[in-house]
């Protein structure tokens, strides 16, 4: 996070950068806007009133940093509570996760922090975890004022988001998919927090985890041994 | 009898004189990015329109029934947010009364007090049925109050007040102010509920009527000198209030300065002829007075006027027919009007006519003064007439095309379904009566689109629903055969019912759930969050109105399945499926929900649907090896397993993936079809995409699916998806969590059998784990289906030599299944269309199909117990052979340890039939 380059170098792609295949997953309770997040930093394009997702979806970007470019692979799941059994199958290989919550729903900070507990359970040990406080058009003044005490309809404050990011050890943004704010950030800010160890070429590091699939066993596990032990491997 | 199927839209008489016409006005213009208070986007002001217009529309449910309002037929949404509403129109209207000039008069001299009389007592009849409904006209005029052939009044435009949401939805102030009341103009009060306002101009067009002369002198153009005047009015009728006599301000000498007409002024003070001396001439200048009363808290209201004194001989001729009228129908009349309405298909070309004119305004600047035109355009139906005429005639058999696609049979194939839906559904339909060679299938296919788009073939099939449906139930059979070759859109949301089975008095089902009541709960907060995210291009479903038809289905259908199944993400859009399709009866949206759930959903909203999900993507990866092996090996080789990028396809049953439109043409032949049919569809889907999907990687295939789903061409869709389910055998697609499939496929003589043995399940009839299916690329099938495949099979044995010998399946081969790579070449060459392997129990018959699928060869299968069904289930009609062998070596064998051979069986001891 020191010598942070500014936004024009990012945008502009190393060619001769080694890519680093990094697979990402968004949770994150209902309609908080994980959806219309990647599709800003995917498509940097926004729809208002986009359908949920239904199971899950599944894009790619690429993001370049001075010493190494990034490509993405997320997964983007659905919010309701009853598809969360299929959430391992996600985030069991993930490097990244980008929890996301809403603003202006309380409630739906709860269910962020809760996402952050079985991933640091569950998850790869070594996943970096982004917290997204999006929609933070909503509570902006419209005059485009910086009075912060203007804002209203706010029900979680940066500051007990931020508090809360640090404790745990969180990368912290507020976001506005619709705006477009913050939202290359986070995906900037992880790419530069994963480790360089953590090169993985085998483009099988995407699927997600074994279930049940004999005689997919030995791809999986290719993948699985370089997250845990990322620091010994210095190839 | 179902009462949707009574409905008024279902009766066929034509009436000759009726004409559709065209408004077309301008909605207000939003800007893109105003966000309500909820944070979402402001829904456009058109979508708002053509939601409240539902409630107008004539094809409709519950809708507005009147002798004396014209229909409207449709909306439609053109460019730059132009709206054409379509409507039933009259070339007579009370507008052209006035239009003759001064020496011509003889129209409005034929116009006689009972005449008057008559109309204004319909007219007001017709004002009384909309303030019920809580519409008000707003916008009365002679020009749209119209005449029918027998001088019946009309009214048009009636909904355009109500429609526009009072007004607000428009840039243009609606209501003529020749003919709207003082507080109309000056908001001065809020009497937009009480009708009050059209009382006003109902008194200003009979008194010009009956004077012959225009209410306000001078030019028409001059509205800012009504509009003093009218102020004017008000403010004398301010001082009219403490009065004893009402109304006296007709009667004062200020009156004549405010630019009226002295005839009317005349009139209205009773001071100008003999017909003074008439008692029927003072009721009408009564009630002209009343009409024109100044002060609205003392106006009346079009149901308070229909009992004054003037209607008397109205009252005395007709009681019993008034009571008729007001109570919604001169229904022979309806009835006779309503026959044209099946001829709405063809209304997709309606814009395309009007359009012409459209054109034409376009270049122009876009002030006030372009965005309400009130010309009415009038659409000739002649030539639809003529069309109609033709297919009704005697050339109708150009469209006989009503063959049972399900039941044709392709002469070098199998088709199971031939067996399973004449027995699911009891249909006495037989496909032997129709054609049923290749070719008359190989040349329907592509015509399929062209002809269902024919105004005439559509009317026909409406004309022939309609009888199905004023029978149904009794009827369903016939429905269900005729639905199989296609369904016309205009009567879709009736047929599914049909189909579905809905009977009985569903309205009452609905009514008695709760679906009001506000829960803070997960469920209600979910279903908030989707319905505004829920196929919202669709104008119907982006209205408020359709918001709330919505959310409270699905609060109906939560608190109907309280106890078994619960609100999944995805069930939104199956509920939208439904709703859209009878968008003005909710309970009949709601029953049919509730009837398809069990069919073809079942179990898929359980709270834990977790087995049933992955038992249903475990028998979509066999379908998917059993029909496209190649690809079947590709994608399992890749990671690109169902469970990835499948879930929303059967969760909603590709209402999520699909726009509604591709949507409605999938259900028409899922629902008439096998529980299975979806399973086809999802691989007719990836079939589509085959090449692409064969030439990419585990990332670029999951991208394609998910990213924006590709393309897919329904029709061919649904057509391959019917083939393949034609050859699969049912036991193939076997769910245990699917009570309308049959695992083996018993018969009697099976039953009986077991019967013998009660307390005891053989190994194959246990089901199979979920897990183990998942980790199986092929199928199992039964012994039934198999002694079914006859000749088209090849049954492959997997076991010893020794106990191949013994025992086997008539025109067997055995192999050595570690030796496939050698064999392969010589299986091929039986080119038999299935491949059935036989294997002992518990060995590896499973990961032989496996290497079979991944070998490529077709509809590959694991016999569901093996030999030992066999034996116990000679009754089949294949004993099990014992004959010797004929043993054969492979070229090539002589350097392996184990030599390569080939046992076949050479007796065929099946039964033929």
């Amino acid at each position: 996070m020191s010598n942070s380059p500014s936004s024009d170098s990012i945008s502009a792609l190393n060619p001769n950068a080694k890519t680093t295949q990094v697979k990402l997953v968004l949770l994150g309770e209902a309609a908080v806007g994980k959806s219309s997040l990647v599709m800003r930093f995917v498509n940097d394009d926004f729809q208002e009133n986009k359908e949920p997702t239904i199971g899950a979806a599944f894009l790619t970007q690429k993001i370049a940093l001075e010493d190494k470019t990034i490509k993405f692979e997320i997964w983007d799941t659905a919010g309701q509570e009853r598809f969360h059994s299929l959430a391992p199958m996600y985030y069991r290989n993930a490097q990244a996760a980008v929890v996301v919550y809403d603003v202006t729903k309380a409630a739906s900070l709860d269910k962020a922090k809760s996402w952050v507990k079985e991933l640091q359970r569950q998850a790869n040990p070594n996943i970096v975890i982004a917290l997204a406080g999006n929609k933070v058009d909503l509570v902006q003044p419209a005059g485009e004022g910086e009075d912060e005490s203007m804002e209203n309809g706010r029900q979680v404050p940066t500051e007990e988001a931020k508090a809360y990011s640090n404790e745990t050890g969180l990368l912290f943004f507020e976001t506005s998919a619709k705006k477009g704010d913050g939202v290359r950030d986070i995906f900037k800010e992880i790419a530069k927090k994963i480790p360089l160890e953590h090169h993985i070429s085998n483009r099988s590091s995407t699927r997600p985890g074994p279930h049940s699939q004999a005689r997919e066993i030995n791809l999986m596990q290719q993948g699985s041994p370089t997250n845990r032990d990322g620091g010994s491997c210095n190839c | 009898m179902a009462t949707f199927a009574t409905d008024k839209d279902l009766s066929i008489h034509v009436q000759k004189d009726v004409q559709l016409g065209v408004d077309n006005f301008f909605a207000t213009t939003r800007t893109q990015d105003k966000v309500g208070q909820n944070g979402l986007p402001l829904t456009p002001a058109t979508t708002e329109i053509v939601g409240r217009f539902q409630l107008l529309k004539a094809s409709s449910f519950h809708t507005l029934l009147h002798p004396n309002l014209c229909d409207y037929v449709e909306i439609v949404k053109g460019k730059h947010d132009r709206l054409f509403v379509i409507f039933e129109y009259h070339n007579d209207n009370f507008g052209k009364l006035y239009s003759q000039p001064e020496d011509e008069v003889t129209n409005i001299s034929s116009v006689c007090i009972d005449e008057i009389r008559k109309w204004a007592f319909q007219i007001l009849n017709a004002l009384s049925y909309l303030n019920d409904n809580n519409i008000i006209h707003h916008n009365l005029a002679p020009r749209n109050i119209l005449l029918d052939a027998k001088r019946n009044v009309k009214l048009a435009d009636y909904g355009f007040f109500y429609m526009t949401g009072e007004g607000a939805d428009v840039d243009f102030p609606i209501g003529y102010p020749h003919y709207l009341p003082p507080e109309a103009i000056y908001k001065l009060e809020s009497p937009y509920s009480s009708g009050k306002i059209d009382v006003w101009s109902i008194g200003v067009i009979f008194a010009e009527i009956f004077t012959k002369s225009l209410f306000w002198e001078g030019n028409d153009k001059d509205i800012e000198k009504i509009f003093t005047s009218l102020w004017k009015l008000q403010s004398l009728g301010k001082n009219d209030e403490n009065g004893d006599d009402r109304n006296q301000v007709w009667d004062s000498f200020s009156v004549c300065q405010l630019g009226i007409n002295e005839a009317i002024v005349e009139f209205l003070q009773g001071s100008s002829s003999s017909e003074e001396e008439d008692p029927e001439y003072l009721e009408f200048r009564q009630f002209i007075r009343a009409c024109l009363e100044v002060n609205v808290s003392n106006r009346c209201t079009p149901e308070q006027l229909l009992s004054h004194d003037f209607f008397n001989p109205i009252h005395k001729q007709h009681q019993q027919q008034s009571i008729v009228n007001k109570s919604g129908g001169d229904v022979e009349s309806e009835l006779a009007k309503r026959g044209l309405l099946l001829s709405t298909p063809p209304i997709e070309r309606i814009p395309r006519t009007v359009k012409v004119s459209d054109g034409k305004e376009e270049g122009t600047s876009k002030d006030t003064a372009f965005l309400f035109s009130d010309t009415i355009y009038t659409l000739s139906l002649k030539e639809l007439r003529q069309r109609l005429e033709v297919a009704t005639g005697p050339n109708r058999e150009s469209f006989e095309w009503d063959t049972d696609y399900f039941l044709v049979v392709d002469t070098d194939d199998m088709n199971f379904l031939v067996d399973s839906m004449t027995e699911d559904n009891n249909t006495n339909f037989n496909s032997s009566n129709h054609n049923s060679d290749d070719k008359f299938v190989d040349q329907h296919l592509p015509s399929n689109n062209s002809y269902k788009k024919d105004v005439g073939y559509q009317f026909q099939r409406v004309s022939l629903f309609s009888e199905l449906l004023r029978e149904y139930p009794t009827s369903r059979d016939d429905i269900m055969h005729h639905a199989k070759v296609d369904i016309p859109p205009f009567l879709r949301g009736k047929i599914w019912a049909a189909i579905l089975g809905v009977t009985g008095d569903y309205q009452a089902v609905y009514d008695a759930y709760d679906k009001e009541s506000e829960k803070e709960n997960t469920t209600d907060r979910q279903i908030d969050v989707d319905v505004p995210r829920c196929h919202q291009y669709h104008q119907l479903l982006s209205s408020p109105v359709g918001h709330e038809k919505l959310r409270r289905l699905l609060k109906c259908f939560v608190t109907a399945n309280n106890k078994s199944l619960v609100y999944w993400q995805g069930l939104d859009s199956i509920c939208a499926t439904f709703l859209t399709q009878n968008f003005n009866d909710e309970a009949l949206a709601f029953n049919c929900l509730q009837m398809f759930i069990p069919k073809f959903l079942k179990n898929v909203f359980l709270f834990d649907n977790s087995a049933v999900i992955q038992e249903y993507l475990a028998v979509f990866r066999h379908l998917l090896s059993f029909h496209d092996p190649e690809l079947s090996s590709h994608l399992n080789r890749i990671g690109f397993v169902p469970d990835l990028y499948a879930i929303p396809w059967f969760l909603t049953l590709f209402t999520h993936v699909f726009p509604l439109d591709k949507t409605y043409h999938l259900w028409d032949k899922l629902l008439v079809g096998p529980s299975s049919l979806p399973l086809f569809a999802g691989i007719s889907i990836l079939r589509q995409l085959r090449d692409v999907l064969l030439a990419s990687e585990f990332n670029d295939c999951i991208s394609m699916i998910s990213e924006s789903f590709p393309e897919v061409d329904i029709e061919k869709c649904i057509q391959s998806a019917l083939s393949m389910c034609k050859v699969t055998p049912p036991s193939v697609v076997y769910r245990v969590h699917d009570p309308n499939s049959q695992p083996h496929h018993q018969s009697k003589d099976e039953d009986f059998q077991v019967a013998d043995h009660p307390n005891h399940q053989r190994w194959w009839e246990q089901p199979i784990p979920v897990e183990v299916k998942k980790a199986e690329l092929a199928p199992r099938i039964s012994l039934k289906d198999l002694v079914k495949l006859k000749n088209y099979v090849l049954v492959i044995d997997t076991r010893g030599e020794d106990e191949f010998n013994r025992g086997h399946f008539p025109l067997s081969f055995n192999v050595n299944p570690a030796q496939l790579d050698h064999v392969a070449p010589t299986l091929r060459q039986q080119k038999k269309k299935y491949h059935v392997v036989l294997a002992k129990r518990g060995d590896s018959g499973p990961q032989f199909a496996n290497d079979l699928v991944n070998a490529r060869f077709p509809r590959v299968a694991v016999l569901t117990g093996g030999i030992d069904v066999m034996r116990v289930d000679a009754a089949e009609g294949v004993p099990v052979c014992s004959c010797r062998t004929v043993k054969s070596g492979l070229s090539g064998s002589k350097n392996k340890e184990v030599p390569i051979t080939i046992s076949k069986c050479k007796k065929n001891l099946m039964r033929r039939e």
